[in-house]
């Protein structure tokens, strides 16, 4: 059974040749997100971040959606002091409960896709890492993942 | 990239930077990356079914979800640009014309008729008879008489448009159906057909937007000309621009924005409350400044000082000298206010349709408009006495420059040589191919080039090869700042035969040295200056405009009504460079009507060239073909 699934999980690929830097896929990842959060994380205002990120360097009319390769000997996964970061159905994925913020996997992602965000629960500060999950919960229901689906150009393709 | 071409500008940016305070270079890379689909100008929000996006890549959408492709999204999105860059031309001519009616009605007891002389001879010109009428008729009668060229619904020709153009060009327009009898009809036009499921065409559209454009030029007719006859014509006149013109030890006011009906009250009660500066400390007395198009219209008719254009307007608050900014309307970013609100600088609003949330709104074109004036020249006395002089760093750099030259300023200029026909001198130069050909430099900055940077690179390229320069708007302020509108930029950048003329001109017209390279014309809304001297010019040859060895240049476009305003040049018959790609690209139909279609309909057409010095190489390309054409074959200088 659990095999069958992890067959089906796709991941992300782009052509930055057709991305038009829309953001689509930003505010459909967010939004997704956002749309998960538990009532005490919408109570303290979690912030909101999209796993993808849309890029454009000064004077280079480039636009290049930088997201999580799911990378085989993932760093982050390996320097987790924690081990909040598990491989689930081959997607890489940080645990929220588990994570305490130290911040080790945004410096050891050689991609620059893992981001810290930061808010208040009961006067204390929580830290959390943000990264890509490829949407497994839509995905093991047989949804594409939002990114996917929110590009109008096609930039974003999904394979196994 | 750096932000600004001229190096004197740097310090305050980096005290920006230190102050946390985010400039539009800051809210620019925050903004990165733009949507692809606006730039494109393939992303339709005109009914609520949508917004609706193409996509140019062929996989996605190619139809809107009213069935709009990606022609008929992008020719909608473009003229309605236009539309927008006219009406904002035209309401301001409409607001200098009803003036001159209530001066002609003796109602507007703030102005006056300042040149008489000009009144005439637009009434001449407009066929208005003046046998035996006193000035305030004369005044009454032009007035109205524009003022039908936003009201006309027969289908007559508008008179600014009409008697304006060559003949020839008149009638190609006529017969194209675009010379249009009203401007805000031909804006509400626009507005109309393009709201959804009416046109589809892309060049029933494109067309219609040449048509508003024309009225874009309509209102600009009547604006310069009509601000003229209130506030008197430009002569030649010196002065200096640069953030160096800010005086550390006066109340500085800057004056910003467009309309000079505001701008001129407040220079007039200058004079009588300087002594309230001097008593406050300020020991020179009250420095007005110019930003933008208000600053040209001061610097060409009172000598203001200029202080910044476009993009830069924000350091001039950065200064922390600057105890007022007044703007009027258009390009007035509406950070301003949240910046002087780091500093004492008090900002004021004064047109009803322009207010912006931190600002102090004083209204200065109604009765009131001589108390306003003086409360705000007040309260930036009162302001002063608030600066914090460890903030204050005002850059040193200013250039000297000698601006003024309206049509009628030259023409005078050119008659100390041959009175008869003043304008000869100029021909018989372009001729023997000692001034090669024109460029008139227009438009605005765009945060997406370094500032000023392609005004400089090209001008000095062209002159270098005996091309002279005519400039408006922020074009102007480019080389006014960047000292390329004085005697020494002559004997510096202009190619030996350009130099030879212009020192000759600058002698025989009676001053001792020579003109300047890049003649100073006004705000972009004297762009009509530009026009009357090519019109003179081809008249006097006996050609259209599109046979003069004439282009148009605005290589760090931004507004909308820059689109409008490249739109109607094509239409007079003249080729005009872009520096920046409109948003069109996502309609190679439309793109391709813009670069090459447009010629055969009018002649005129859109060069797109980002590199200045490509752009300039184009451009003497485009004028040596002119000159072929005309068989007078440059006598100076091989192509390199
Ligand atoms: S931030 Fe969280 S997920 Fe990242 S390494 Fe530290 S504990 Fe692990
Ligand atoms: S796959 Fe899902 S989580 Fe990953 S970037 Fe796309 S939308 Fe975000
Ligand atoms: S949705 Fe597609 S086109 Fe838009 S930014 Fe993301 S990858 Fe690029
Ligand atoms: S007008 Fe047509 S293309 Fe535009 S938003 Fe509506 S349905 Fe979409």
């Amino acid at each position: 059974m659990k095999v069958s699934i992890e067959s089906k999980v796709k991941f992300l690929a782009t052509n930055p040749d057709l991305c038009l830097g829309c953001r689509s896929c930003e505010l459909a990842c967010g939004a997704g997100k956002a749309a998960k959060y538990t009532p005490e994380e919408r109570n303290s205002k979690r912030p909101i971040v999209p796993s993808i990120i849309v890029t454009q360097a000064q004077g280079l009319n480039k636009k290049i959606p930088a997201y999580c390769r799911h990378c085989e000997n993932s760093f982050c996964l390996q320097l987790c002091p924690a081990k909040a970061i598990t491989r689930e159905h081959g997607a890489v994925k940080i645990n929220d409960d588990k994570c305490t913020g130290c911040g080790i996997c945004e410096q050891g992602c050689p991609y620059g896709v893992i981001t810290m965000t930061s808010y208040k629960v009961n006067e204390r500060t929580k830290t959390l890492a943000n990264k890509c999950d490829l949407c497994l919960d839509r995905q093991i229901n047989d949804r594409t993942p939002l990114c996917y689906t929110a590009c109008p150009t096609k930039a974003i393709t999904l394979h196994s | 990239m750096s932000k600004c071409h001229n190096l004197s500008n740097q310090c305050l940016i980096d005290k920006a930077q230190n102050e946390k305070i985010d400039l539009v270079w800051d809210r620019y890379e925050k903004m990165l990356p733009l949507c692809g689909f606006g730039e494109k100008g393939i992303c339709c929000r005109i009914c609520m079914k949508g917004p609706c996006r193409i996509d140019p890549f062929g996989n996605g959408p190619q139809e809107g979800i009213c069935g709009a492709n990606a022609d008929t999204i992008v020719a909608r999105n473009l003229v309605r640009m236009m539309a927008a860059g006219a009406a904002s031309h035209a309401s301001h001519g409409k607001e200098i014309a009803k003036t001159l009616l209530n001066v002609g009605r003796q109602t507007a007891k703030n102005y006056s008729i300042k040149d008489p002389e000009k009144l005439k001879a637009i009434a001449k010109n407009i066929n208005i008879d003046i046998e035996g009428k006193d000035i305030h008729q004369i005044a009454r009668e032009v007035a109205y008489e524009s003022l039908m060229d936003y009201s006309r619904f027969e289908e007559d020709t508008c008179t600014w448009l009409t008697n304006t153009i060559t003949k020839s060009r008149l009638e190609k327009l006529e017969g194209l159906g675009v010379a249009l009898n009203n401007i805000e009809s031909s804006v509400a036009d626009i507005m109309s057909r393009t709201h959804l499921g009416t046109d589809a065409d892309p060049i029933n559209l494109l067309l219609a937007g040449m048509k508003t454009s024309l009225g874009d030029y309509t209102g600009m007719q009547i604006s310069t000309h009509l601000s003229d006859v209130l506030f008197g014509t430009p002569e030649p006149v010196i002065s200096t621009a640069n953030l160096g013109v800010i005086k550390k030890d006066a109340v500085n006011i800057a004056v910003h924005g467009h309309n000079p009906l505001l701008s001129e009250i407040i220079v007039d009660v200058v004079d009588e409350l300087n002594h309230e500066a001097i008593a406050a400390g300020a020991t020179a007395g009250i420095n007005i400044v110019g930003v933008c198009c208000t600053g040209n219209e001061v610097l060409l008719r009172r000598g203001i000082p200029m202080a910044s254009n476009y993009l830069s307007q924000e350091l001039t608050i950065l200064t922390g000298a600057l105890e007022a900014m007044v703007v009027d309307v258009q390009c007035i970013m509406p950070s301003l206010s949240k910046i002087a609100s780091c500093y004492h600088t008090k900002m004021f609003t004064t047109m009803p349709e322009a207010k912006i949330p931190g600002a102090t709104h004083l209204e200065l074109h109604d009765e009131h408009a001589l108390e306003n004036a003086r409360d705000i020249v007040r309260q930036s006395i009162e302001a002063f006495k608030r600066r914090d002089e460890s903030k204050i760093l005002i850059p040193e750099e200013k250039s000297n420059i000698i601006a003024g030259f309206s049509t009628e300023s030259i023409v005078n200029l050119l008659s100390k040589i041959d009175s008869e026909k003043p304008l000869r001198p100029i021909i018989d130069n372009i001729v023997n191919g000692n001034i090669r050909g024109v460029v008139l430099f227009a438009g605005c900055n765009n945060v997406k080039v370094t500032q000023d940077y392609n005004f400089v690179h090209m001008a000095k390229k062209l002159l270098e090869n005996n091309i002279l320069i005519l400039a408006t708007g922020c074009g102007a302020g480019a080389f006014a700042k960047n000292s390329l509108m004085n005697s020494e930029a002559t004997k510096e950048y202009a190619g030996e035969s350009l130099k030879a003329v212009l020192t000759l001109l600058g002698k025989e017209a009676g001053l001792d040295v020579p003109l300047p390279p890049i003649l100073h014309m006004g705000s972009c809304v004297d762009n009509s200056r530009g026009v009357d001297l090519a019109v003179a010019l081809a008249n006097e040859l006996g050609v259209d405009l599109n046979q003069l060895p004439l282009v148009a240049s605005a290589p760090e476009v931004m507004s909308e009504k820059a689109i409008a305003i490249g739109t109607w040049v094509t239409g007079l018959g003249v080729p005009v460079h872009i520096g920046l790609m409109p948003p069109v690209e996502g309609s190679p139909l439309v793109a391709n009507v813009l670069t090459e279609g447009l010629k055969d309909v009018v002649d005129g057409y859109f060069i797109v060239e980002g590199d200045p010095l490509t752009a300039a190489d184009k451009l003497t390309q485009v004028i040596e073909e002119k000159r072929a054409a005309l068989n007078i074959p440059s006598a100076v200088k091989e192509e390199k």
